[in-house]
């Protein structure tokens, strides 16, 4: 069993990758499914009002003004699929500003896996359904306890504005089911430590290389003094070892916002956006280190006598591939923009929109979730019959214990 | 069982004494013939000592002398009994005569049940020989059937006589070899020691002249020796090979025709825990040690020098991680996929939910917790 195999037995790997075009299929079925229900629950919602004359507290003020009309329900606007996935990549944005709002500090791994977690349950549920801001709070906490960083759910409750200890804990259950119970989530952080660890041994000429590998530690090392800086890697320091912690430090910023972001992780594999983000930050260094993991590819021109052009002339046909999977990857993580001025407009009008097509009856995650836990009774009351049967329940266990306990006895001690 | 033969042996003894040892036709006791021996014939198993059966059938064939018994018994027939019990003795011959005839073997049929049934019919017609259950009828069956079938008996008889003979001389040839192999053995042993003990007076002869340095002369004579042993090594694994060789030859020669092949069972593995895992790694090779700078400081925390704590872990894990997953291209690995088994159950349950519209909303809550 190889790396290779080790990483196809993980759930990621089984549930959670995907091709870009199941992915793009997926979230349409997720939209379109999700339009339907929100459309059937306001027409619902829209006649349950009017028939009660508008005095429904269940839909909380929702936003029911226009729909309230018979038939205008049916004209609910719903989100498109490009609009959620702005909304959703928004508000993937604002659980790493929240993770870094609390006054502990909350690694990297932990709001990575918290992101994912957002992203996976985005793939099946639409923020119709769910509104994000009420999913983060909870997604950030369930990853603090999947990647086990303990943090008190009053001390984490504290550190959020505005939210309580049941809203943390009220869509847990939804967010769960939605994962599919796979908490497991591959990051290419430990990974990037990983290969940074082997190229500063590389770097020194201590590195144990593999065993068909041609060259000597000693030579490599050499070779390692002398790599191109080419193209826009200006700014490369001469010192081999700054050298690799200048590429540290800019593949971890990308590993830390661009790779969680966007869907690389569905569509590639941790050790692949590692080496993406390295390749990025020094392409040079990068194909370097590859190629003293694949010994039959041949590096050309020799790094030390041309400064540009730094290729392989002969590769074997995994590398080929790998090295056309790296520039996608690197494609992807580059283009990821960041949140500008027109971007903010376009939020501003997303959520405007959303205001108008949420789903009514899956608003107060708190409420359904005491509802499921009370057997669907709403606080405070108690409806006729469940009372009724608790009472009969009640009695009939006391008999029960009655009996157990040897009410029979004392009859017979009695007579 | 021997036991009890033998306590019935001494109790007969006791109880007659000479009763067992006097012949019942001449009334001669062991007493008065120590060498006296007993015979019977299987006509009619009748015993008689052997002066007696000299006195009566010297001169051709005649009535046994036992009263009511008028049997006519011949001299060549007499043989000595085998077993105590002469019901036994009887048994045993019957059954002898009647296998000699039906020698069928188990690859003359076409299954097993048919075998099965063949050696039930034999052992019917044995039982009726020995109980005389349809004496006539069952001797005429069994001369019958030895008519019908002589060919085949006189081959399966002669195949028989072949295989025990080639038992026999298989083990014969073992023996042969083995004694081979020891005189062998104590040949080489004898020519060991002599080669030692002349090297050895050599090296005096040479130390004795003394010309040359001593310590060399006795490097020089050990690297003979051990040449020579060396060699010796090599002509004897040759000659194992030879006569491997001629022990496979020998085995062809002797091959029993009409066995079946039996095929060897395969010897068993050695017991292995994670039925083939390994957790050998194919893209990096594990250091001891790494030195990276933010590994410094954890290094020297007392935290993780205490026992239980091994950054060789940490080491691993990350490579592991650095490439597990490099070589898996999920576009070409996934591509063949279908969505549905990847999308939950949810959402396309779900989205039926919605198209059947309101009466089914008790599945909705059964895919959807609220």
């Amino acid at each position: 069993m190889n790396e290779d195999d080790l990483y196809r037995t993980s759930s990621q790997y089984r549930y959670w990758s995907f091709t870009p075009e199941a992915l793009a299929s997926l979230r349409a079925n997720t939209n379109s499914a999700a339009s339907a229900r929100v459309k059937a629950a306001i027409k619902r919602d829209g006649s349950k009002a009017t028939g009660q004359s508008n005095g429904n507290g269940a839909t909380n003020g929702a936003p029911h003004g226009e729909a309230n009309g018979h038939d205008s329900s049916v004209d609910v606007e719903c989100l498109t699929v490009e609009e959620e996935a702005k909304f959703v990549r928004y508000y993937c944005t604002v659980c790493l500003q929240l993770s870094d709002s609390f006054d502990f500090p909350i690694p990297i791994h932990v709001k990575a896996t918290a992101v994912q977690y957002i992203k996976r349950f985005y793939l099946t549920n639409s923020p119709m359904t769910y509104h994000p801001k009420q999913i983060i709070p909870s997604a950030l906490f369930l990853a603090t306890k999947t990647e086990n960083y303990y943090i008190a759910l009053t001390k984490f409750a504290r550190g959020i504005k505005k939210t309580s200890e049941a809203d943390i804990l009220a869509p847990e259950f939804i967010i769960t089911q939605a994962l599919r119970f796979t908490f497991d989530v591959r990051h290419p952080h430990r990974a990037l430590k990983g290969v940074i660890m082997e190229l500063g041994a590389l770097s020194n000429g201590t590195a144990a290389l593999l065993p068909q590998h041609p060259k000597t530690s000693a030579q490599l090392k050499a070779e390692m003094a002398q790599l191109p800086r080419d193209g826009n890697d200006q700014g490369i320091p001469e010192r081999v070892s700054d050298r690799i912690n200048r590429a540290y430090e800019l593949a971890k910023g990308v590993l830390g916002s661009a790779a969680i972001l966007t869907d690389a992780y569905f569509l590639y594999t941790p050790s692949q956006i590692c080496f993406a983000a390295l390749y990025m930050a020094d392409a040079a260094l990068t194909l370097f280190y590859l190629s003293t993991k694949f010994p039959d590819a041949v590096l050309t021109p020799p790094p030390w006598e041309s400064g540009a052009g730094f290729k392989f002339v002969e590769t074997p046909a995994v590398l080929s591939k790998l090295l056309r999977v790296l520039e996608e990857v690197a494609g992807l993580l580059a283009g990821e923009d960041r949140t500008g001025r027109e971007a903010k407009e376009e939020l501003r009008r997303i959520d405007k929109k959303l205001y108008q097509c949420r789903n009514p009856e899956k608003m107060d995650l708190v409420g359904l979730n005491r509802a499921v836990k009370r057997d669907g009774a709403v606080e405070g009351e108690v409806s006729e019959s469940a009372a009724k049967r608790r009472k009969v329940e009640r009695e009939k266990e006391r008999k029960e214990g009655e009996d157990l306990f040897g009410g029979d006895l004392k009859k017979d001690g009695e007579s | 069982m021997s036991r009890v033969a033998q306590r019935g042996g001494a109790s007969s003894a006791n109880r007659a004494g000479d009763g067992e040892d006097i012949c019942p036709v001449c009334k001669t006791s062991r007493y008065l013939n120590p060498n006296m021996r007993f015979l019977v014939n299987p006509e009619c198993y009748h015993k008689m000592c052997e002066s007696c059966v000299d006195r009566i059938f010297s001169h051709g064939p005649a009535q046994c002398p036992v009263a009511g018994c008028r049997r006519t018994l011949r001299k060549n027939k007499f043989r000595k009994q085998t077993f105590e019990d002469i019901q036994v003795e009887r048994e045993v011959d019957i059954r002898r005569r009647v296998a000699d005839v039906f020698n069928r073997r188990e690859e003359d049929f076409d299954t097993l049940l048919d075998y099965n049934n063949y050696l039930n019919d034999v052992e019917d017609l044995t039982f009726n020989l020995i109980y005389k259950i349809d004496l006539e009828e069952s001797e005429k069956k069994l001369e019958s059937y030895r008519l019908d079938n002589e060919q085949s008996i006189s081959q399966n008889k002669a195949l028989a006589s072949q295989e025990s003979q080639s038992a026999e001389m298989r083990k014969m040839m073992e023996q042969e070899q083995a004694k081979l192999r020891r005189e062998a053995a104590r040949r080489e042993e004898e020519q060991l020691r002599r080669e030692r003990e002349e090297g050895r007076q050599e090296v005096i002869n040479k130390l004795a002249a003394g010309d040359g340095d001593a310590s060399k002369i006795a490097r020089e004579s050990h690297s003979i020796v051990l040449k020579k042993s060396s060699a010796r090594r090599a002509a004897l694994e040759r000659q194992q090979q030879l006569t491997n060789e001629s022990n496979g030859a020998t085995k062809t020669n002797f091959s029993i025709k009409g066995l079946k092949q039996k095929v060897e069972p395969e010897p068993e593995k050695p017991y292995d825990p994670f039925g083939g895992l390994s957790d050998a790694r194919d893209s990096y090779v594990l250091q001891d040690d790494y030195d990276v700078d933010w590994l410094r400081s954890f290094k020297q925390d007392p935290r993780h020098n205490v026992g239980g704590y091994d950054f060789k872990e940490f080491y691993d894990r990350a490579l592991c991680d650095a490439f597990s997953g490099l070589g898996v291209f999920i576009e070409d690995e996934m591509a063949g996929k279908e969505l549905s088994s990847i999308a939950p159950g949810s959402v396309t349950a779900a989205a039926q939910a919605v198209t059947e519209g309101n009466t089914n909303e008790a599945k909705i809550i059964a895919e959807d917790v609220f």
